[in-house]
Parts: structure tokens; sequence; C-alpha cells
């Protein structure tokens, strides 16, 4: 029994986590945008028929260089179109066809003299690293963090969520790489504190302390949502740390690529997603460049039936595709797919106030009464209940024994919380 | 073709019955403890309040054009524990009008569940508690070794009850081997002192009821039976005669812990117990009724809107302070 924060969910991690990682380079067609950045002013700097090389920026700007995209294949530029992605909005977007004489440029580059907070920085916007856990370019976040202080760096490699394991698979394979790309983002960031927190089970994590050392690796409890976990992480510096440290969080994909930047002067141009669902005849970790097509990457793994549901990310805060014809993009590390009948819509029914939603609330919300008064119209008292604290880890609408949809209820209120700030400004001002 | 969802895609398999499943399971071996006394008239009266609060509920949901929710469970287990609150002598028909009263005046005026102000088995049980005192606070001797008639009680042994004599001035004879194995006269459910217990454990784990009101509940009653025992029997005896006799435990662990009624939030729920607690202890030393916690959790439901709101505003504030005073 617990009492606290957090729920436990079910761990369907496995077959994908058991298998080696797939890399799937030799796509046959990406399509990338010009910009990932819909408020961004951009100009698009190919055309159709002309020939890229990986690593060319398909767009320039005059104002922000982070908003261009670099192509992730050497190829020739077939056509251009509008995406809308689920998780980006609409795009304008390249269609690039990959030649097959392209070679993969891995070799090392020598580094000369010692690599500073500068050289880091550099190096992190040259290679447009975007860091897989939010989307924000990963050196607007190093300059961030180092203007306004960082107590700790951590590596988020918990994924506690039920089937992603696109984290876990990148330490198997190059965990020395992110420990050194995790040790230059601290040096950027201006803290010497730093470590990956993972939730693994026993042997796994043994054989990761075995290779990167103890003092690298922290384990947290399985107890979703992650940011508690990560916190929690910190108790062995309890000591000699404030409880209100402030603690930043980097993707584990982002720290290899800024060693990868460094060390190899490779751009952030693939990444590495997890693949699973009822419906993927074979789940497994698969690496492959931007702007590879959903569709492409299900057909490589097999599809059981035809599936139901597509969801772009974990399956508690992913959202519904409603194509296969979308681009994989920065911040998706997950892609599941479900048969009909597997995710069914829950018929709401009146809350029986047993609680559990706040026992859970990790931001130690009242997320019932929030609903409460956002059903009965007290729009003017959301206020008080701090909804704009609520992250959408959608904890509470799972443990709902009535099917309410708490955290969408939530995100509701939050847009009219924000509303009513707004009219009381207006109304202030005039 | 694909389908759109909103996240969470994913559930917890849970059923309202299963919160309401679980308090109808530890009631089983409670009634069943209490007939291996009375023999099978326990279970005829839980079972009566059962059907008597099903039917009732069927009715008023056909009355308001709505799908019945007997699925849900929640009217059972408001029937059974009004039975479970009666003692073995009570007339059958007692409890069915007690759970009438409860789902018909408590729960479905205001929306039925989720939606009810009081909890609608100790609005039942006061209901029949005003109206039918002297059938209901009488109870047999356990030590009679037949078992009650089921109909005509006219002839049966009554014997005083541990509650009425402390109520009395007098003095209990009871060891702690006699408290928990309940060999004395009580109602139904007060006697299996082991079974509350365990049933208290069962429902923490199964997370239909939370720990911090019972936990609290029990500890403000315990406190407040040490410093003021009714009479001049030690601490220790005080504390054991308190908790172990009358309904206390029993509107702990079933009444005041009921999801819908009680706080959701962890420090309003610690307050209300204590606040329970207080009343309880307070009605002991002055109420009119010998069992009279059914009120005390009356009473505390009113509070429970105002006591989640406020404990969490006030602890939102110490923070915020907290972090100032940090600064």
């Amino acid at each position: 029994m617990r009492i606290g924060k957090g729920v436990r969910l079910l761990f369907r991690k496995a077959p994908a986590i058991d298998r080696p990682t797939a890399e799937w380079t030799d796509v046959a067609q990406v399509v990338l945008p010009y910009t990932y950045f819909a408020e961004a002013d951009v100009r698009p700097a190919v055309f159709l028929y002309d020939t890229v090389r990986r690593g060319t920026p398909l767009s320039s700007s005059d104002t922000d260089s982070q908003a261009t995209v670099l192509s992730s294949v050497t190829g020739a530029v077939s056509g251009s179109r509008e995406v809308v992605h689920p998780l980006y909005g609409t795009l304008h977007c390249a269609v690039i066809d990959r030649l097959s004489t392209e070679a993969e440029p891995d070799v090392p580059v020598p580094v000369t003299g010692e690599i500073g907070r500068e050289e880091v920085c550099a190096a992190a916007e040259a290679a447009h690293i975007i860091d897989e856990l939010d989307g924000v370019p990963l050196v607007l976040k190093l300059r961030e963090w180092y203007e306004s202080g960082c107590d700790y760096l951590v590596a988020d490699g918990v994924q506690i969520q039920p089937y992603e394991s696109s984290a876990w698979a990148v330490l198997r394979d190059y965990a020395e790489q992110v420990v050194e790309g995790l040790s230059l983002a601290a040096r950027a960031a201006g803290t010497t504190r730093y470590h990956i927190a993972v939730c693994l089970s026993g042997q796994r994590r043994r054989s990761l302390a075995l290779r990167i050392g103890r003092r690298h690796l922290y384990q947290t409890d399985s107890y979703y949502p992650a940011e508690e976990p990560i916190r929690r992480s910190l108790r062995p510096h309890s000591r000699t740390v404030s409880p209100d440290a402030r603690v930043c969080r980097i993707g584990v994909q982002a720290c290899l690529a800024l060693y990868r930047a460094i060390y190899f002067h490779q751009s952030h141009d693939r990444c590495t997603l997890t693949v699973a669902g009822n419906a993927v005849r074979e789940p497994q970790n698969v690496t492959v460049p931007f702007g590879t097509t959903v569709q492409e990457v299900l057909a490589r793994c097999g599809l059981t039936e035809d599936p139901s549901h597509l969801i772009l990310g974990e399956i508690m805060t992913g959202t519904a595709a409603a194509t296969q014809d979308i681009p994989i993009l920065p911040g998706m590390t997950c892609l599941l797919a479900f048969t009909a009948g597997t995710i069914r819509a829950v018929q709401p029914r009146t809350c029986i106030g047993c609680g559990r939603c706040a026992e859970v609330c990790h931001a130690g919300l009242l997320p019932f009464e929030i609903a409460r008064r956002f059903r009965n119209m007290h729009y003017e008292r959301l206020g008080a209940l701090e909804v704009s604290a609520c992250d959408g880890c959608g904890a509470c609408s799972y443990v709902c024994p009535c099917g309410i949809d708490l955290a969408a209820t939530i995100a509701e209120a939050r847009g009219a919380d924000s509303a009513i700030l707004l009219e009381l400004e207006e109304d202030i001002d005039a | 073709m694909l389908r759109a969802s909103v996240a969470p895609h994913l559930r917890e398999p849970r059923h309202p019955f299963y919160q309401t499943g679980g308090v109808l399971l530890c009631l089983l071996p409670l009634t069943g403890f209490s007939c291996m006394y009375y023999g099978i008239r326990p279970l005829l009266l839980v079972l009566f309040g059962l059907l008597g609060a099903m039917f009732t509920e069927l009715l008023c949901c056909m009355a308001a054009h709505r799908r019945p929710t007997l699925s849900d469970g929640t009217a059972a287990v408001t029937g059974a524990l009004i039975g479970a609150m009666m003692s073995p002598l009570t007339p059958l028909w007692v409890p069915v009008i007690g759970a009438m009263f409860a789902i018909g005046v408590t729960k479905m005026p205001f929306g039925g569940i989720g939606r009810n102000i009081f909890n609608p088995a100790a609005a039942g049980m006061a209901f029949c508690a005003i109206c039918f005192a002297t059938r209901l606070f009488e109870y047999p001797d356990p030590s009679q070794s037949e078992g009650l008639p089921l109909w005509d009680t006219t002839g049966v042994i009554t014997a005083v009850s541990p509650m009425q004599q402390l109520a009395g001035g007098g003095v209990p004879k009871l060891d702690l081997v006699t408290l928990l194995s309940g060999d004395f006269p009580g109602p139904i459910g007060s006697a299996g002192i082991l079974i509350l217990v365990a049933s208290a454990l069962f429902l923490f784990v199964r997370r239909s009821s939370s720990p911090y009101i019972l936990v609290s509940y029990l500890v403000t009653c315990a406190v407040i039976a040490a410093l003021f025992p009714r009479m001049d029997i030690g601490i220790g005896m005080s504390v054991q005669l308190e908790l172990c006799t009358g309904l206390l435990l029993f509107c702990g662990v079933f009444l005041l812990s009921d999801p819908v009624t009680a706080p959701r939030f962890w420090l309003a729920r610690i307050v209300y117990g204590v606040m329970a607690g207080i009343l309880v202890m307070v009605l002991r030393h002055y109420g009119r009724f010998v069992c009279s916690e059914f009120f005390a959790v009356l009473l505390v439901n009113s509070f429970s809107a105002v006591l989640d709101r406020t404990c969490w505003s006030l602890l939102r504030r110490f923070r915020h302070w907290k972090e100032v005073v940090r600064v």
C-alpha cells in the first residue's frame, strides 16, 4: 500500500526492450518541415529538384538560426506539401527522396584544446539539437540554465509509462557516450553535479552501473508521473542540497546528440523511438532519420491488422493521430498502434468522491474540486485552486473509478482561468 | 480508419462496484460472526436492510425516469450497513424502514450516488434511533446457547450492554479476550473487533477507504478516553472499553470513510477524523442514546467540503510562507 503521490502503471516494455535497436537509415523518402516553429520567420533554401546533402539547412532565417531545419538524408527534393502534424500543427514540408549513394560519416573529429561552455553551446547550436523531452532547442535550454542557475542536471531515462523504452535502448547501446554528453551539457549549464535517472530492474541496472559507474546512475521508484521520481532520485544528496535546489532535466538522446556534435561534428538528424502496441507485429526500438513517415516505420515493423488507434507518444500523454502519413519529428520517442477494441471510450459516471485524483496528483491540486467549479461555471473561483500548476500528466483521469476525464476538464478550466485573468487585466487597464 | 481518443488513453480497470463490493465482502464475516452467537437472525436483518434499500432505489429511479443504478452497489451497502448496526433483537421491518429513509430522503433527492451530503446509512440509523429507540437498544445475552427466534422475540432474555453500564455509572467486567471475542451484548456489527480491524486493513489495501480518517479518529477517541474516563477504571481499561464497545469502531471503518461524504484532501481527512472523534466522545459522555456514533457522523459530514477547501488553501499558504521565509 502506498500513501502518497503517483500511480503504478503496467509494464509493457517487453518485447521491444529485449530486442536490439534497429538502425533504419536507408529510408526511401523523408518529409521535413522548413521550420518546426509556426511563428518563425524562415525562407525556403531548397527548391524542387535541388540536391541536398545530409546536414544542409532546408531554410534560412535572418533572426533565428535555430528555426531552420537540417536535412536528415542526402537526396533530391521531389516536392513540397502541407502536413497537419498532431504535435506541431500545420507544417510546410519539403519531400526529399534519399539517394542510395549516401555515405554515413561516422569518423571522429580530433578535438583540440579544452571544451568550454561556449564550445558546447556552439556545437549544440550548429548541430540543431532539440531536446526530446520538450521539443526545445538544447542551446536555448543550456543558456537559460546557465543564466538562471542550475544546481543539478539530470538526464531523464526514467520512462515510467508502460510502453516507451527508447531511452533505455539508447542507454543500453551508448551509455558511455550519454554520460560524456551529459557532462558536457552540465559544463555548459554551469554545474558540476549531474547524473542519469533511471527506473530499471535488477540485471539491467547492474550492467549499466558497471559500465558508467554508480555515481552517475540513480534509481527512482516506478510511480508515474516521472517528475517526482526525478526529484526523489536526489535523495543521496539530501545532506548537501537544499530541498528547493533547481533540478534541470535533459533528454538522454539530446546528451548523445551533444556528444556526437562535439566529437563527430554530426548534426542532430535522427531519433530513436519505440514502436509498440498490439497492432504491431514486431515491437522494437528503431533509429530513423527525422522526416521518416509513420507509415514507413509501421510497414517495416509489420502490422498484425489495420490499427484503429495510432498514438504519437506514450499512452498516458500521447496524442492520437488521424493519419499514418505524418513525419517523425524531434520530440517523438514512442509510436503506439492498437487494434479496435483495445482503447475503449469510457462512459463517465457521477463522481463518487473517492479522492483518488487528489491522492495521485503530484502537483498537489484538488482535481475533483476544479472539475466541480468548472462544471458549475464558477470560473472566478478557479484561480484560487492554482489550476495553472497542472502539467497534464493524466494520472487523475487514469485512477478515476467513474471514468471522468479530469485531465481534459482541468485543461479546459486552465483555459477559462487564463481568459478571466485577461479580462480582469483589460478591465484594470480600462 | 484511425479513430480519435484523448489522453490518457489507458484507464485503471476499475468499476464503482469495486469500492462497494469490498465493503459488502467485509460485512459478510462480520454478520457471520454475529450469527455464531444469535443464530440466523442477524443475517436476516442485514438482508432485509439490503433489500429495502435496493427496492427504494429502484422505485426512486423509476419515479425520476432514470436508469436503475443498482449495479454500482451503493444502495446494497447502505442497506447492509443499516442492518449491521441494529441490535439482533430489532424487528425485521425496522432496517427496511431505515433503509427506505436513507435512500428515499438522504440519497436520491440529492441526485443519487456521489451527490448526497450526508451518509445515508448514518441518516437511516439516526432516523430509526429517534423513532424506535426502545427496540433498537435492547440487546440479547450472547451466552444463551440457543439462537434467537426469527419473528417473535418477546420472550428473549436481554442483557445490559457495556455501553449501557458505562452510561449508567456502572463498571463492565470485561477483559481484553472477552472484548476481542465479541462475547458481550451489543449491535450486530460491533461484536467482531478483530474482523473490523481486518476489514479496515482490507479496505486500505484496496484503496476503498482512507487510513487518515480512521487513524486520526481512533487516536482522538483513545486520547479523550484516557484523559476523561467515564468511570474510575484506569486509563487502559477506559480506552479498551470505549474503543471496543458500541459502534465506535464500526462507524470509523464503514461510515466515516465513506468516500462520498468524507473529505478528499489528506489534511482535511485528518481534521475530519479528529472532529468525528471529539463529537463521538462528547455524545458518549453527554448524549441521550447509548449508541450515538451515527449522529456524530452526520454532524461532521456537513463540514467535509469546507474542510477540503480550507485545509488545502491553508497548506498552500503555509508552503508559500515557508518559501518566502527561506528566500
